[in-house]
Formats: C-alpha cells, structure tokens, sequence
C-alpha cells in the first residue's frame, strides 16, 4: 500500500542546487522579514507601551486605537492575510508573486506580532527605575532608550527568538505565491512527487536553522541575565 | 518683602489629591511647612499618611492642585516640563528599593544623571570620568565599579543610589524610606553617610521614615503626619517628651515599647 513511496528516484542533479536555492530564499525572507518587522514592532511596541494610561506618554485614546489595529490583524491565519492584501502588495512591491511579494505581508505580521512581545517585556521593567530616571531630570525619551529597554533586553532576545520561529513558519507559506524557500521546495519536490526523503530533509535543514537561532538567543540572553 | 534665605523648600498650603474613577483622596492637606538651607528634616507617620506624596511634590514628580512650594526660592508648581527637569538636577533622590539600573554597571549607574543633557550640553567624557569615581570612592564602593548592582548587599545598593544621587551635586537630597529595606546595622551604616553628606557637603536632607529612632538619630527637627496632615512640627525631644497630636503620641509610645521601656499590654 505504501509502496508508492519508495517508488520515487531522488534525482540528486536537479535536488541539489533546487535546495540550495530554496535555503537562500528561505534565509532571504527569513532576514529581511525580521529586520525590517522587528525594527517596526520595536517601535510600534514602544508606542504601544508608551501610550498605555499612565505610562511615558500616557495616550489612552492613541493606544485603544493601536491595540484594536494590532488584535485585528493577529488572529488572521497568514496564508488568508497574504491573499487578503494582494492589491497593498502590488501597489508596493509592483507584483503579488515572487519571494518579494511574500516579505511584504510578512513584515507586516511580524511588525504586529513582535509589537506585542515588546510592549509585553517592557510592561514588566519596574516602575522605580523609570521614576529614578524622572528624578534626574532626565526626559522621557532618555528614560526610554536609556532605562527601560536595557532593563528588559534578555526577555526581548528571547521574544525575538520566538518570533523567527513563527517567521520560518510564514516564509513556508510564500510558496504559495511563488515565493520559494524551503516550504516551496518540499511540498514541489517532496509532496508532490511522494518523496518524503525529500520533504525530511527541508524538515531537518528548518530544525538546525531554528536550533542554532534558540541557541543562541538563549546564550545571548543568558549572558545579558548574568549581569542584572 | 525679603525672603528668607535660609529655606531651602517651603511648603505654603499645598493640597494634593488623587482621583480615581469612583473615588477622591486627598494624600496631602494643607501642607505648609519649610525646611531649612542645611538641615536634616524628617517626615514621620505610618504608611499611607501621604509622606511619600509630599516628598514627591517637591520634585515634581506629582504636581500639587493648590498651593505653592519654593525650592530654593523658585516657585516650582507652575513650571513646564523643561523648567521642571531643571529643578530635578538640583534634588537628589534615594528609594527604599533602591531603583538602581540593574542592567548597568555600577559607574554607569553613577554615571548616568551625568549624561543627561542640558540645552543640549553635556559634561564631557572625562569629567565624567572623573566625578564618578570620586563618588565611588566617597561611598566606599571604588572596588565595585565594574560590579552590577543585583551582586551587591542592600548596604552597597544604597551606597550606589546614594553615589547617583549626588552625581548632579544637588541642594537637597530626598530620601523615601532609604534605610526600610536594610538590617539594622546596614541602616545605621547608611544613616552615617548620609550624616556626613550633611556635614561635609552642607547638603540639606529630607528623609521619610515609619521608625521614629532613626530620626533620634539625625534629624534636628521631624514633621509628624497623618491622614495627609502634617500634626505637629518639632525636635525629636520635644516630640519625645511632650507630643501633643494623637499621630505623635502613638508613635512616641510604639517607639518605647520597641526600645523596651514601656511593654505591651493586652
Ligand atoms: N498614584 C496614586 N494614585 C492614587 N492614590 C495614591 C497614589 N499615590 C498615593 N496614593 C494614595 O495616597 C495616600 C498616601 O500615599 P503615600 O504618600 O504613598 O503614603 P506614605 O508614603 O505615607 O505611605 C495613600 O492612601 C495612597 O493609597
Ligand atoms: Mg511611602
């Protein structure tokens, strides 16, 4: 009954550089979507902290706003959000398909998750260095960049990691849209061609991509908790 | 009219009041008071008396409804946020929790107020230098510059918040409870430095408290406060010997009880 399984021939010319290809894809995604959307969460996180009632900038109104954006666009399933902003995309990026096409509704998932995790970490630093900050003379914004996020910095590695990993699991989905990447690759050469070597191999190359990075967000966020 | 010079803060029927959303309480009544330029003032009464508040107020940190409060001869109730930040440089501030930047170094802790910028100018990174370590060693805590604070004992946490606190070299130093949070020794410790910032800096300081015998200790006049009311103001003696608002009787009589001079009954 399985049989058709192990009926498949890996052709090793055409697997190897279409995997090759489909991890620089994935990486290219990968990156871009984390840099771009964890730099906009940053701030969006900052924002959205800042603005709670009673907090730096207390702006209760501004902050219902943001939050009612930001619990809105979460709970989307991302391959629905992708098809959902096609027009946004090709306004922006020029067109729908490709791996350019998928980073854009990535970066703005990721904007939107990792604004949560910051405003999260950042909501537990202790009110009183923020009012030692305040009793110096120094501004809001100093107290800000100076105090606040440097308190909180192991627990935002850590968030951070835990949002690549939900980044891995969007930039599968961008084969869909012709984006490529290891997803692509898998269901392209693997499900398809009922050859599970093949989709176990982009399971493993995942694993230790998403190893490595826990790894080492846990190193990371070790040595900065040594020192607080 | 000529002001007194010698009032470093002055306190002239300043109300404070926190409103919530079904509720009003007036943390601080009618506060009219003045510290002088040099002295250690106390603020006694139990928690919640609004000591807290009222020290807050003189930084800014709350702002008053009513009332005026003079630091150093300035009217500080009507000050935007720059003046007001202006005013901050020239309080020190210590905590019962210490509120050290426990993701900094001790020098950095130290160094921080130093940079933070005045229209724009800052001190420079050798004069930095320079102050910070003159503070370290002035607290006692040169060896632990490169230490970060959760390494240190309660004593030596205050000693860095002590150390920051008078990086900006301020008129006067609040102190919230400073020493609630240490053993008895370590308080004593702390209350000696903070004797002799007074002595040889000429720094005045006000320091709140719930335990009367550290203001035996170091402080030449207390105000006695409850219920957001400042009762009576007097020397530790005279409150001692002869308190006259129930809130002083009843702290007076706790203090006897806890010296071991007076029991409990039941
Ligand atoms: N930010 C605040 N909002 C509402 N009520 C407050 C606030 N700060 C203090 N209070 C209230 O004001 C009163 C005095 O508080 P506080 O000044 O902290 O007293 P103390 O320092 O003497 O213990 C308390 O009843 C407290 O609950
Ligand atoms: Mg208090």
């Amino acid at each position: 009954m399985f049989n058709i399984f192990w009926q498949a021939k890996t052709n090793w010319d055409i697997i190897t550089p279409a995997l090759f290809k489909a991890i620089s894809e994935t990486l290219y995604m990968v990156s871009i979507t984390l840099g771009l959307g964890g730099l906009c969460g940053m701030f969006l996180g900052c924002v959205l902290w800042s603005t709670r009632k009673g907090s730096l900038f207390s702006q209760p109104v501004v902050y219902k706003i943001l939050e009612f954006i930001v619990n809105l666009i979460r709970p989307i399933p991302f391959i629905i959000f992708l098809s959902a902003v096609q027009p946004a995309t090709i306004a922006i990026v020029g067109t729908s398909l490709g791996t350019n096409a998928a980073i854009f509704p990535m970066v703005i998932f990721c904007t939107m998750a990792t604004s949560r995790i910051v405003e999260q970490s950042l909501i537990n630093v202790d009110y009183g260095v923020i009012e030692a900050s305040f009793a110096m003379g120094a501004s809001r914004l100093k107290t800000l960049f100076e105090v606040v996020i440097p308190e909180v910095l192991p627990p935002l590695v850590l968030g951070y990691a835990f949002i690549f990993i939900g980044i891995m699991d969007m930039s599968a989905m961008a084969g869909t849209i012709g984006g490529g990447g290891l997803g692509d690759f898998a269901i392209q050469y693997g499900y398809n061609k009922f050859n599970p070597l093949i989709t176990w191999i982009s399971v493993a190359i995942i694993l230790v991509i998403v190893q490595f990075i826990q790894q080492f967000a846990n190193f990371i966020a070790k040595k900065l908790l040594a020192r607080n | 009219m000529k002001k007194p010079k010698n009032n470093i803060v002055e306190f002239k029927n300043v109300n404070k009041e926190f409103k919530t959303k079904n509720s009003k309480h007036l943390a601080v009544k009618n506060a009219t008071f003045s510290v002088k330029q040099g002295e250690i003032f106390g603020i006694v009464g139990r928690s919640g008396a609004g000591k807290s508040t009222l020290i807050r107020l003189i930084n800014g940190l709350e702002k008053a409804d009513s009332g005026k409060i003079l630091v150093d001869g300035h009217n500080i109730t009507n000050l935007n946020y720059k003046g007001l930040k202006n005013v901050r440089r020239n309080i020190g501030f210590i905590f019962q929790h210490f509120n050290l930047f426990n993701s900094k170094t001790v020098y950095k802790n130290v160094e921080y107020p130093l940079k933070i910028s005045v229209n724009g100018v800052k001190m420079s990174p050798d004069n930095r230098r320079l102050v910070v370590s003159k503070l370290l060693e002035y607290v006692g805590l040169e060896k632990y510059a490169n230490f970060h604070p959760n390494s240190l004992s309660g004593g030596q946490k205050q000693r860095v918040g002590i150390a920051r606190a008078l990086a900006l070299n301020p008129k006067v130093l609040l102190a919230d409870e400073a020493t609630s949070a240490l053993d008895p020794e370590t308080t004593v410790e702390i209350l000696r430095l903070l004797k002799k910032i007074n002595r040889e800096l000429g720094l005045t300081i006000i320091l709140i408290t719930h335990t009367i015998s550290i203001v035996r200790l170091i402080c030449q006049r207390v105000a006695v406060m409850s219920e957001g009311q400042i009762q009576e103001i007097e020397t530790f003696k005279k409150i001692f010997s002869d308190p006259k608002s129930q809130a002083a009787k009843s702290l007076v009589s706790t203090f006897r009880i806890l010296e071991g001079t007076k029991t409990i009954d039941v």
